[in-house]
């Protein structure tokens, strides 16, 4: 589906306007539960199919999921305790990787395989596939449960991942290692015996390596001649008097050593099972992409369920209709603030009396909800063909490979635009681009410029869109004249968002009807915002002599003559209309005339022309 | 009469920095990665610490800063966020094994790691949520072609592009960098600016079509192919 930037901007589908991922279409339905799940909505969120072939497996795999909620709990908690093995796998084959890295690797394919095991046998194409790559990682699995232990460290070089049992060379050398330390606390034994100074410790830093340690009370007796043989003076603190022993430094060199090869030995293990597990890599990769649709799938499925979402009927024709749609980000803020119930509403661009009607025209007060219903529209089809079920009772739409939007006023002062320019300038996109098959969506266009001119251009746009485009366009307008255009355009049907006047204030219905609005109450809106009373007042007055001098008939009448779009330009000429004089002469034959009949016929010319 | 000096450590440095003139250097010294120089000033900058000197360099101050091994990831993240590249260098041996060398030998160091926006593999500096694409846009006369990679995950796509859709490819992809030819760089730095992506240039060299599609062949192991497409596809391979 083509999505240009304003467009992706306009209905926030991953970001609202100001910026922020909360708060858009993607926030608010994202229920997955792992880094590669959400990843993948993303992905289909800012790339919708055009392909049924692709839709309609997805929305069958959703399907056979709604009908079990413990069943979808069960899964989201398996693939919880799973990690993200794509991001893992390219780490170790680009050499940035750890031996957490093949950990989270074979303990999420464990997972995969439990997942595989039973719980997802459901009759579904997607998810058969899905099952299909998470079984037969056996292999692998086996192979990286040998190598590693169950815990692992981040780096390799801090060593200790190999399981004992998997290297006997590297076990031995393990053994003289940690021998060595058994050795060293039979050794601190043996001088505290020797030197009877019980508070006696071997212990080790990285200046001095392995030490003894006693307190500086005992300092005299270390220091004297019967053990300054055996004991090297190596340093004295406030508190304590550190030495060495030959000894010492021989088994500290051993275990040293052991401890250097110990850790060569496993980082050479390490990089030959990343050569082994870079040969997997098709497995490996494929059963991470099966992780990710099933999260996406079973969020999918969970959301249409808690949030009663139906399932969308696409095909290839230019139908749009939904019955009760809803717009899913504003529903979730009124459910958030408990501040009042979303009204559904229904939109279908192929219902009239006389043949599709794929131009609906919205009028009614700013504030009504024109906005939200354009844009929930917009939504719906996209959630749709992104393989989703959708905010609706029931929705049938034929496929939109083109989605356009002018939705809500943006300065782009820094780049030198005035909020009119913008706008002009996303419109003429659409005007150049959109086809039989596209949905567009507009807001007020003309807004910005001297009320003719806007008019004008939104006039010339509807009807371009009718006659041109030829696409399915939704149009909220505040140009009330424009209703008239039913008339010539008969793919345009008229709407409206419902009000309700009650005492001087106005009530919003929030419900959209056939029809017309001819009013937009834009000065009870105003009172709404605070706009004083006396302002209001003087509003009111200026409106009424406003809409009387606009003779009521006048844009009625500007319909019938202007001809429709495409016809050949005005050539209207206005029939000369003779004079009083022109008109008696017209019959005078001047041969016929007697003089003085002659001189009569001067005289009254000269007086029909006072 | 003997010029002001260039010690060894510096001269090792300025060597390295060479090779990276459009990074940082993250040098590590021990327990610490140091910046010097223009490095230097525009770090203490960009992560409000404080800049101070070390030692003199053809007679003049060296400005230096520096941030610690252990808690470099976050300083690394935050250079990475304002737009910055930055070298790794690493010390390759430990002083005892340069010692066995000569006293006055310096500790062997060398660049393990370039770190960019788009080549990010580190959890850490990732969200997990989101991918982190790394982009590339080729103009070959009159026909044009966008190629994406995260390299975090091996996601690895191309099309051919009309210079028009590369402003809704930005917006569809919200790519954390973009690789252009140095010669294109202005037609789209404007865009790239207003999507808060970072356009890095290179060389024309590096869009050579011929070199590039034997690369490709090797990488995948297939046989020549002649889509123009291609032709716009890793330079990240280095």
């Amino acid at each position: 589906m083509q999505i240009d930037a304003s467009t992706r901007r306009n209905l926030e589908l991953t970001q609202t306007l100001s910026g922020s991922k909360k708060g858009s279409l993607l926030d608010v339905i994202d229920r997955t539960v792992t880094g590669p799940g959400a990843r993948l909505l993303e992905k289909r969120l800012s790339g919708p199919s055009t392909c049924l072939n692709i839709i309609n497996p997805r929305l069958d795999a959703i399907e056979s999921y709604t009908s079990n909620n413990a069943l979808r709990l069960e899964i989201q908690n398996i693939l919880r305790q799973t990690s993200d093995i794509e991001r893992a796998f390219s780490r170790l084959s680009l050499d940035r990787g750890g031996p957490r890295d093949f950990v989270a690797i074979r303990n999420s394919l464990r997972k995969g395989q439990e997942l595989s095991l039973g719980i997802i046998d459901i009759n579904s194409d997607l998810i058969n596939n899905a099952k299909e790559n998470l079984t037969g990682n056996g292999e692998i699995i086996n192979l990286l449960d040998d190598v590693f232990g169950d815990d692992a460290p981040l780096l390799a070089r801090d060593g200790g991942f190999v399981r004992s049992g998997f290297n006997k060379d590297l076990d031995e050398i393990k053994k003289l290692r940690d021998d060595g330390r058994k050795v060293i606390s039979s050794m601190q034994a043996n001088f505290i015996s020797v030197t009877g100074i019980t508070s006696l410790k071997i212990k080790h830093n990285n200046v001095l390596g392995y030490f003894i340690e006693t307190p500086t009370t005992h300092a005299k007796k270390m220091l004297s001649d019967e053990f300054s043989s055996m004991f090297i003076h190596r340093q004295t603190t406030a508190n304590a008097i550190r030495f060495t022993t030959v000894d010492l430094s021989e088994l500290e060199t051993k275990i040293l050593n052991a401890g250097g090869r110990a850790l060569s030995l496993e980082l050479e293990i390490f990089d030959q099972t990343k050569s082994k597990i870079l040969r997997y890599s098709e497995k490996v990769l494929n059963a991470a992409k099966a992780l990710a649709e099933i999260d996406l799938i079973i969020a999918l499925a969970d959301i249409a369920v808690s949030e009663n979402w139906c399932r969308p009927k696409l095909d290839k024709s230019r139908k749009f209709k939904i019955v009760s749609g809803r717009h899913p980000v504003v529903e979730a803020a009124l459910q958030k603030d408990a501040s009042g119930v979303f009204i559904a509403n229904n939109c279908d661009l192929s219902a009239g009396d006389d043949g599709d009607k794929p131009i609906w025209l919205l009028t009614g007060p700013n504030m009504a909800g024109k906005s939200t219903f354009l844009r929930q529209n917009a939504i719906i089809a996209l959630m749709a063909q992104i393989g989703s079920f959708v905010p609706a009772e029931c929705v049938e739409i034929g496929i939109v490979n083109q989605l356009f939007s002018r939705v809500g006023a943006s300065d782009d002062l820094a780049r030198g635009r005035s909020t009119f320019m913008v706008e002009m300038v996303e419109t003429a996109a659409i005007l150049n681009q959109a086809g039989e098959n596209a949905l567009v969506i507009l807001d007020e266009i003309g807004r910005g410029t001297a009320t003719y001119d806007g008019l004008s251009i939104a006039w010339a746009t509807l009807e371009n869109l009718h006659n041109i485009n030829n696409c399915r366009a939704l149009f909220a307008t505040h140009y009330h004249e424009l209703t008239g255009l039913t008339k010539n355009l008969k793919g345009l049907m008229n709407a409206t968002v419902s009000v309700r006047e009650w005492e001087g204030d106005i009530i919003f219905l929030h419900e959209v009807k056939k029809g017309a609005a001819d009013r937009s109450y834009g000065v009870q809106v105003a009172r709404l915002a605070g706009i004083p009373e006396t302002v209001i007042n003087r509003a009111k007055e200026v409106l009424e002599k406003l809409e009387h001098a606009d003779q009521g008939g006048k844009t009625s009448a500007l319909i019938d003559e202007l001809p429709l779009f495409n016809s050949k330009p005005n050539s209207f000429v206005k029939p000369k209309h003779l004079s009083l004089v022109e008109e008696e002469l017209k019959d005078i034959h001047p041969d016929e005339l007697t003089p003085k009949d002659a001189l009569n016929l001067i005289y009254k010319l000269k007086s029909s022309m006072k | 009469m003997s010029k002001s000096s260039i010690t060894p450590m510096m001269a090792q440095f300025l060597e390295i920095k060479s090779d990276y003139p459009d990074a940082l250097l993250f040098y590590r010294m021990g327990d610490f990665y140091e910046l010097f120089f223009d490095d230097a000033i525009a770090a203490a900058a960009a992560l409000d610490i404080s800049l101070t000197k070390r030692g003199k360099h053809l007679g003049n101050d060296i400005p230096m800063c520096g941030v610690p091994h252990h808690s470099s990831e976050n300083y690394l993240l935050t250079l990475i966020r304002k737009g910055f590249r930055v070298a790794v260098c690493e010390q390759l041996e430990t002083p005892a094994e340069a010692k066995a060398r000569g006293s006055k030998s310096v500790v062997k160091r060398g660049v393990v790691r370039l770190v960019t926006s788009g080549t990010l593999t580190e959890d850490s500096l990732l969200s997990a949520r989101e991918n982190n694409y790394l982009c590339s846009f080729s103009v070959l006369r009159d026909d044009s072609a966008f190629a994406w990679v995260d390299v975090s995950t091996g996601d690895f796509h191309v099309q051919s592009c009309p210079q028009v859709s590369f402003g809704p490819m930005l917006s569809q992809l919200n790519p954390a960098e973009v690789l252009i030819s140095d010669t294109n760089y202005d037609t789209f730095i404007d865009q790239t600016n207003e999507f808060g992506t970072t356009l890095t240039p290179l060389s024309p060299a590096s869009f050579d079509s011929s070199s590039n599609n034997k690369r490709l062949c090797n990488f995948f192991k297939v046989n020549p192919l002649m889509d123009l497409e291609i032709l716009s596809a890793l330079k990240y391979l280095h």
